[in-house]
């Protein structure tokens, strides 16, 4: 059975919906900005991505304030009986923060289960689901299951939510590894020094072709495969030889029943460290031999949106297969050596249904999805 | 065909595997941080041992259970086609705390990295397959409901679709862990715990872990 994209939404620092995500990245100007939300004078770097309609001050969360705008159930016509996939790496963490500042709240209130009840209570749904969490290829992983779940007619209709906020929980903790740059992120660039945090909220519902037909809905795209694997070397940083993400591709490329030849382009992960850009491009050259691929990373741009960004970057993915274009990495000014060929400072004409789209996080995890134009 | 390999299982004062029909008292003064030195779950302390959280310690326990349960080395010199899919009931609540308690009593200035490293709910998942070489899927998967049949069908559906030859599908809650290890059928039937359904079906019950652990170490061992 194949799993078809009906419906879908999301939210990033450059604003609500697909097309303020699309001409963000067409203008070439980062959303990473100077961080207003905790004081970042003892960290290595004192920007990120963040949203100015997000207050720390409400009672709600972050992620819960992002989602209230994302999930409309009307909207995004979401079935009672959808199975809800969410998709985070730490979730409402900042309630977690407040509750140890001495504020209102329990630590235990920061449980992704519980934030998995709220989705579900905003969706309208029965409230069956599950919490993926995959580091920061969290959300690349949801679609995965939500994909097999579908292929396997286990469901016919799945929900994938994902989530992640800037908090000074998250920011301290990446400068304590010295891995965030001082300046907004440079994904392939030879002066790249690490990443930019950012934030958003993404829904996809996710059905069966059959269903899909049966209900009337537009057809984005199929998730048409899937890969996942484990570098089993390094919590934090990847495998050098870039061996295990490219496993991971060749099983989405095998389950898509796709050739590497048939894919039109790659959305990267594109942290802009100098260790996840470098093995990924070796990964790239690993499994797309016979051409270098047009690829981006759109972390320069919206900040590296942790459990959230396989999800945000298979949608932007999307527009990219619709628009026959891919934007250009922002912030890409001097093309590292690896990347010559493979990434741009400019948007590029791509042709084709395919697109790769790849995350990879900490404790080695890799994730690679492969998602189909389709033309109804 | 898929069936239960093994079983591994922690709970409170005891550990043991199913297949085999152990169960192991801690010894006096031990604890899961100190069990690997006696040599009851590894030939020799995981090389990263020293920096292990609390969970970590279940998790890399529970997982050695299930597969030294399933006839399999323990060792993580060498890589494995096989995946590991986690389920807690607070994410990793207690590694969040901690750290972010030592950057608050350190003046909110500087986290450290060791405590940072453990506030993702794959944490010690990712640990885990670091030590054993586990190289499939790893994802923290948890159901809304019967987190262990959820656990064991998403497992069962990756093996089926033959994203890996072996699936680890461990649940955690406080000091207890069961671990099951799924993989084709052993040449010999008694090398198995038994069908993967039989396990579906002990397991679609919404249940204290504490209680699953008792149902299924008690269990004897099916052909």
């Amino acid at each position: 059975m194949k799993a078809v994209l009906v419906e879908h939404d999301l939210l990033t620092a450059y604003g609500h919906g697909i097309d303020a995500a699309w001409s963000g990245l067409l203008s070439r100007q980062t959303a990473v900005r100077p961080v207003a939300r905790f004081p970042t004078g003892a960290f290595t770097s004192h920007v990120a991505a963040t949203l100015d309609v997000l207050d720390p001050g409400r009672r709600d969360s972050l992620c819960g304030q992002m989602l209230r705008l994302v999930l409309d159930p009307a909207r995004l016509r979401i079935p009672r009986d959808a199975f809800v996939l969410l998709a985070t790496t730490v979730g409402e963490i900042d309630l977690l923060e407040r509750s140890l500042l001495g504020g209102d709240g329990r630590p235990e209130d920061s449980a992704p289960a519980r934030l998995l009840e709220k989705v579900c209570a905003l969706c309208g749904t029965r409230g069956d689901g599950m919490v993926i969490s995959a580091a920061c290829a969290s959300s690349g992983a949801a679609l995965a299951q939500a994909a097999a779940l579908i292929r396997d007619g286990r469901a016919d209709g799945v929900l994938v939510v994902a989530c992640d906020s800037v908090t000074e929980f998250v920011f301290s903790g990446f400068s304590s590894l010295m891995a965030l740059d001082s300046h907004a992120a440079r994904p392939f660039d030879r002066r790249r020094r690490g990443l930019s945090l950012g934030e958003a909220a993404a829904a996809a519902l996710l059905m069966s072709e059959e269903r899909a037909r049966r209900e009337g809905r537009r057809v984005a795209a199929a998730v048409a495969g899937w890969g996942l694997s484990n570098d089993a070397n390094h919590m934090t940083g990847p495998s050098r030889d870039g061996s295990g993400l490219a496993a991971a591709l060749r099983q989405a490329l095998h389950s898509a029943g796709v050739a590497a030849s048939d894919i039109a382009f790659i959305s990267a992960h594109g942290t802009g460290t100098p260790y996840n850009d470098a093995m990924e491009l070796k990964a790239f050259k690993q499994v797309f031999t016979a051409r270098p691929l047009p690829t981006y990373s759109v972390k320069g741009a919206i900040g590296h949106t942790l459990g959230a960004a396989g999800l945000v970057e298979t949608l932007i993915a999307l527009h990219a297969l619709r628009a026959g274009r891919i934007p250009s990495t922002v912030n890409l000014a001097e093309v590292d050596d690896a990347a010559a060929g493979w990434a741009a400072a400019v948007p590029v004409a791509v042709s084709g249904r395919h697109a790769a789209i790849v995350n990879a996080g900490f404790g080695g995890i890799n994730s690679a999805l492969v998602i189909s134009r389709e033309e109804t | 065909m898929i069936r239960v390999r093994g079983v591994g299982w922690i709970s409170g004062p005891e550990f043991g595997g199913v297949r085999l029909a152990q169960r192991h008292a801690f010894p006096p003064g031990a604890t899961l941080h100190t069990l690997w030195r006696d040599a009851h779950l590894l030939p020799a302390p995981p090389k990263n041992a020293g920096r292990f959280n609390a969970a970590v310690h279940l998790t890399c326990g529970a997982i050695a259970l299930a597969l030294r349960d399933a006839g399999l080395e323990c060792v993580g010199d060498r890589k494995r086609d096989i995946g590991l899919l986690a389920a807690t009931p607070d994410g990793c609540l207690a590694a969040n705390r901690a750290y972010f308690e030592d950057y608050l009593t350190g003046g909110r200035t500087m986290g450290r990295g060791n405590l940072f490293i453990y506030t993702l709910p794959t944490s010690a998942a990712a640990e885990a397959a670091i030590c054993f070489g586990l190289q499939g899927p790893l994802l923290y998967a948890a159901g809304s409901g019967r987190p262990a049949h959820a656990l064991l069908a998403t497992a069962c559906g990756m093996m089926e679709r033959g994203e890996a030859a072996g699936m680890l599908a461990l649940l955690a809650e406080g000091d207890a862990a069961l671990c099951f290890f799924l993989a084709e059928a052993a040449a010999a039937p008694h090398h198995d715990v038994c069908a993967v359904e039989e396990a579906l079906r002990a397991t679609d019950i919404d249940a204290p872990l504490a209680e699953l652990i008792g149902n299924i170490a008690g269990r004897p061992p099916s052909a």
